[in-house]
């Protein structure tokens, strides 16, 4: 029997395959998992909650039905975990927060019953900015999350907990949820593969939302071939959220040996890199020589109006959010964090113009990079301009001696994908000389996952950033 | 002189705040929010920053060349080979 080190180094996609032959047991997997969890979240607090005894018990009915020849789904016996903001029916669903503490849902999140239909085990839910209003995962409730690969580090957010457990190979998949970033920042600067899909495809019921116009869940893994056969687990139509599309999904994980010779690769130089961080600027490069390497063309574009887009970001992730929290936050405002209460107080005072005007702007926006698509099959570009910075933050200097406000500048690439509701792939794609990961976006047509998962397995294929795991060792000395 | 006052004029129009504590207590009135005079400064120097923001964009959409694009709220959800 390989010892726990060995097993959770399996990729989602080797597990799920050694499950389906017996060669390994959903048990297996479940204890190895559980005991990483025991020695990181002392000191990196990646997880709110953790179901120990239910998901043992689940994983040994697992084991008894490969045993009697009958596999759930695709995902059988593979142990992921789940951002606090999606619930689970019974249990405690706290969003990161003082005011949901004690809210259970009556039912399972639509991307949660998929993944349990599909055979997973949800192994626990993980810390987050609180209720998913910011960038950092400072949780003032249950703790700061830090990043593994440096535990001095944040892992940004607010998908943080998620990123960090897929890190240090706790759980082979989480979800995630992103609005203006927060799946693929976490992911960049834990050195994973996250996607934020096209808005509509995959379901948001049973999610606590924070903008609703904004509002997606994508699969948080460690390579390319892993997210996309969770993606093809939680993508589809789902009549209960309205904002649901009905447009047909496929196997994503058909295309990813397709390459991606002769392809266009949109870049905007004007826009993503410009006041970047020397290492991720060269990291970003070398990425585009390796793609062009494997025959796909660069292409340079520009794309009208792209310049508004963080005032626009900030004034509908202000509204929308104060909106659905106006009366927690007469009745209860002691009970947020500090940050999100100013957060959510501004949201409160902008006038109904501003957020119009901004909304009015997506329209233009989105115009703009359907056109450009018309050019390129993709568009390529960092998925934020720095490195991980320390925990506890609020500045941070992009070019030194600028400092500049975090939740703005960790924004300013993410939130592109975000208002133009286009899905986004994050890649690692190097590291900084700190040994801090350095990740890349991917941008695609409405509905064209299948192409960004595509370039990401191409580009996997041809390096080995995904293939480095965080030295933990170091949480030793955290936790002393 | 003349130069250093020049620019301390100019300092202070730049550190002019759209919106001040008082504004701020104003907005939150009419909103209904409840604000204790210790959260003013915070609320103010955020929203004024983001207000001036929010009032350039609100300038460049209402050019006349942009009066008859819509609020994107809800996206048609195009497939992915349609042409809008």
């Amino acid at each position: 029997m390989p010892n726990h080190d060995d097993i959770v180094e399996l990729t989602l996609t080797e597990a799920a395959q050694r499950v389906a032959v017996r060669e390994v047991s959903p048990v297996e997997l479940v204890d190895a998992c559980l005991a990483r969890v025991d020695q990181i979240n002392p000191s990196l607090r990646a997880f709110i909650e953790v179901y120990s005894d239910e998901a043992r018990q689940v994983a040994r009915a697992s084991e008894a039905m490969i045993a009697a020849g009958h596999r759930l789904g695709p995902l059988h016996g593979i142990p992921i975990a789940l951002k606090d903001n999606i619930g689970l029916a019974g249990l405690v669903t706290t969003a990161g927060s003082r005011v949901l503490a004690e809210w259970r849902p009556q039912e399972d999140a639509a991307v949660a019953q998929r993944l349990k239909g599909s055979g997973c085990i949800v192994l626990g839910k993980t810390n987050m900015h609180e209720f998913a209003w910011g960038g950092t995962s400072a949780n003032p409730h249950y703790g700061s999350v830090r990043n593994p690969w440096n535990p001095e580090r944040f892992p940004a957010g607010s998908s943080g907990g998620s990123g960090v457990a897929v890190a240090a190979r706790s759980v082979y998949g989480a979800l995630g949820t992103d609005t203006g970033g927060s799946v693929r920042l976490p992911s960049a600067v834990n050195g994973i593969v996250g996607i934020r899909p096209t808005i509509g495809r995959v379901s948001n019921h049973g999610v606590v939302p924070l903008a609703w116009s904004m509002d997606t869940v994508g699969p948080m893994t460690r390579t390319v071939n892993d997210c996309a056969l969770m993606f093809s687990v939680v993508a589809g139509h789902d009549p209960r959220d309205q904002g649901s599309a009905n447009v047909p999904t496929a196997d994503y994980t058909s295309d990813l040996r397709r390459g991606v010779a002769g392809l266009r690769i949109g870049v905007i130089p004007s826009y993503f890199f410009h006041n970047l961080q020397a290492p991720v600027r060269h990291a970003v490069g070398q990425a585009l020589s390796t793609l062009e390497g494997l025959g796909a063309h660069v292409v340079e574009v520009e794309v009208e109006g792209i310049h508004g887009n963080i005032s626009a970001q900030l004034t509908i992730e202000s509204c929308e959010p104060s909106t659905y929290h106006q009366r927690w936050l007469r009745e209860r405002p002691e009970d947020y964090g500090e940050d999100v209460r100013l957060l959510l107080e501004v949201g409160e005072l902008h006038l109904a113009t501003h957020y119009l005007q901004a909304q009015r702007y997506r329209t233009l926006l989105r115009a703009s990079f359907l056109e450009a698509f018309k050019s390129v099959d993709v568009f390529l570009c960092p998925t934020l301009p720095f490195t991980a910075t320390r925990v506890g933050e609020t500045l941070v200097e992009i070019e030194p001696g600028a400092p500049e406000d975090m939740l703005a500048a960790i924004m300013q690439f993410t939130g592109v994908p975000s208002l133009t509701g286009l899905p986004s792939l994050n890649v690692p794609c190097g590291f900084d000389p700190d040994g801090l990961p350095i990740g890349m976006q991917i941008i695609g047509k409405p509905f064209d996952e299948a192409m960004l998962f595509r370039f990401g397995a191409a580009f996997q294929g041809a390096t080995a950033f995904h293939e480095q795991a965080p030295d933990l060792s170091r949480l030793a000395a955290v936790d002393a | 002189v003349t130069d250093s006052n020049d620019r301390a004029e100019e300092d202070d129009v730049h550190e002019q705040k759209i919106v001040d504590e008082q504004g701020a207590r104003g907005l939150a009135g009419a909103a209904g929010l409840p604000l204790d005079d210790e959260r003013l400064p915070a609320v103010a120097d955020l929203l004024g920053t983001w207000l001036e923001a929010a009032n350039e964009l609100s300038r460049t959409m209402s050019a006349p060349e942009h009066l008859a694009v819509m609020p994107a709220t809800v996206f048609a959800h195009p497939a992915p080979d349609a042409t809008e």
